[in-house]
């Protein structure tokens, strides 16, 4: 057998080209989109993905690795299962998530007239469950509720995040925003001072994101499992010494639209990927 | 030209008129990460505690300690400091603290660590020694300063020896 030169130098350029595209996610060249809204303090918009540190993003990128995907997996097996009172299962209303339910994905929180506040999509998901399958409501932060989360943001994966603020809505999204801005704990700074003021600059050894949570639910290494925005805004309270706010309080579905309205645009990457 | 533009508009708006007052014309505009936070320039700043908190001397080797403390100063997760470079993971928020004694006065320093909104009312940097005003304290700190009166005094010694 005869090997050519030409052979040679298309395996050699392969290779290269195969190290080079490895190598991609460590050097991912951080790309920016403009905001979208009017009013938003953000001169670009960046993804928390261009400021995990490359082992996360590796895993984020991979379907296989991404230890988020057990949850996916489990959250699929709920969306066809059948329970509660009604016989029903996500799937006997909503068919296959990934056509229907890209505006679920995207567009959470929302005003819900019934109770005139707003809910996240966890809150929608169990008034599904109680109101329509007639079933038990899964308990905050449980794998079952994060399973499903993730499995119905993960249908519109790549599709930019689009919370609207309709006049109901208004006052709400003004608290949320007053909150990022609210100095507060022992600390005394805001969500603003770290998120807006200091990204791209490294405090300890964490690159200071702007806070968005087009990823989330997110799979944390630190805890070892997968958790909501809402879990990761009690986090940083806790950093800055303030008092935690409970899971689907006013105060952080505020916040939770508020900071979806920040990243606008942004493409949905649940479940993403952190240390 | 747009700098100095932006730094008109920012000056004009009113929660900045107050920090103005505070420290009339010394600011810099400083760009990072996209958005223009006002700082305090080196060397100038305007207000300064002469007066020690305590009248146990502050000692160097003591403030370093609270400095590398997560729990109390945990001043490397946003500054660097050259001596301490065995550490790791120092931040990059805060200017390099490698030569501050030489920049400031005993005075500033301790008005930095105290309350360094004096310098600049947007400040990132923590307040370590303030119990009012403070918002949705968590129960464990509430009514609690950062730092006692001794360690901050034990800080600003440390602090000197920055040279
Ligand atoms: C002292 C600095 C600091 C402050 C203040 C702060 N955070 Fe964070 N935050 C961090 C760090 C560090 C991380 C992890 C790195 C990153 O993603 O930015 C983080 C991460 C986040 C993330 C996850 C981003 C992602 O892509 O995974 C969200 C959301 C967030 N913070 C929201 C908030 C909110 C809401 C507040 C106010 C209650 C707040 N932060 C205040 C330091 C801070
Ligand atoms: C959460 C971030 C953060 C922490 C923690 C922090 N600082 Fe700072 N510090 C800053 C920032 C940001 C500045 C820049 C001043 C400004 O904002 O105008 C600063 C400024 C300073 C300055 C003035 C430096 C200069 O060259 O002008 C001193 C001195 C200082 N810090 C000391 C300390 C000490 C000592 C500690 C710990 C006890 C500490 N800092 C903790 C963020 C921090």
């Amino acid at each position: 057998m005869k090997i050519s030169f030409g052979f040679c130098l298309r395996i050699m350029f392969c290779s290269v080209f195969l190290l080079a595209s490895l190598g991609q996610a460590a050097n991912a060249q951080r790309k920016s989109i403009a905001p979208i809204d009017k009013g938003n303090p953000l001169p670009e918009l960046v993804s928390g993905y261009y400021f995990a540190n490359p082992d996360s993003r590796n895993l984020q990128d991979d379907d296989f690795e991404n230890p988020g995907f057990l949850w996916m997996d489990v959250g699929e097996a709920l969306w066809n299962k059948k329970e509660g009172d009604a016989g029903k299962a996500c799937a006997s209303c909503h068919q296959k998530a990934k056509d229907t339910m890209e505006s679920a994905a995207t567009s959470y929180p929302k005003y819900y007239p019934k109770t005139k506040k707003l809910i996240n999509l966890e809150q929608r998901i169990n008034i599904c469950r109680k109101d329509n399958m007639k079933a038990k409501p899964f308990k905050w932060e449980t794998n079952n509720l994060l399973a499903l989360t993730i499995y119905v943001r993960n249908s519109s994966r790549g599709k930019p995040v689009n919370v609207s603020i309709p006049e109901e809505a208004k006052g709400f999204f003004n608290k949320g925003k007053d909150f990022f801005y609210l100095r507060q704990g022992q600390l005394n700074i805001s969500c603003a001072h770290c998120h807006e003021g200091h990204y791209g600059n490294k405090i300890r050894a964490d690159l200071l994101s702007q806070g968005h949570i087009n990823g989330f639910p997110t799979y944390r290494l630190g805890w070892q499992r997968v958790g909501s925005a809402q879990r990761r805004f009690k986090a940083c309270n806790r950093l800055l010494r303030a008092q935690p706010y409970a899971y689907g309080s006013d105060t952080y579905n505020n916040l939770e639209l508020y900071l979806s309205w920040r990243g606008n645009g942004l493409p949905v990457e649940t479940p993403s990927v952190r240390r | 030209m747009t700098v100095a533009l932006l730094g008109t508009v920012l000056l004009a708006s009113p929660a900045l008129a107050v920090c103005k007052q505070k420290t009339t014309g010394y600011f810099r505009l400083l760009q990072r990460g996209g958005t223009f936070i006002p700082t305090a320039p080196k060397g100038l700043g305007t207000s300064q505690i002469n007066q020690p908190l305590t009248r146990r001397r502050g000692q160097p080797e003591r403030g370093q300690k609270v400095i590398l403390n997560r729990k109390k100063g945990n001043c490397l997760a946003c500054h660097i400091i050259n001596v301490l470079k065995q550490q790791p993971f120092h931040g990059e928020v805060g200017p390099n603290l490698s030569s501050v004694g030489r920049k400031y006065t005993e005075g500033q320093l301790r008005q930095f660590i105290v309350d360094s909104r004096v310098f600049n009312p947007r400040t990132l940097m923590p307040s370590y020694f303030i119990k009012t005003g403070l918002v949705n304290v968590i129960k464990k700190h509430r009514g609690k300063t950062i730092l006692s009166a001794q360690e901050i005094e034990d800080v600003v010694a440390f602090l000197k020896t920055m040279r």
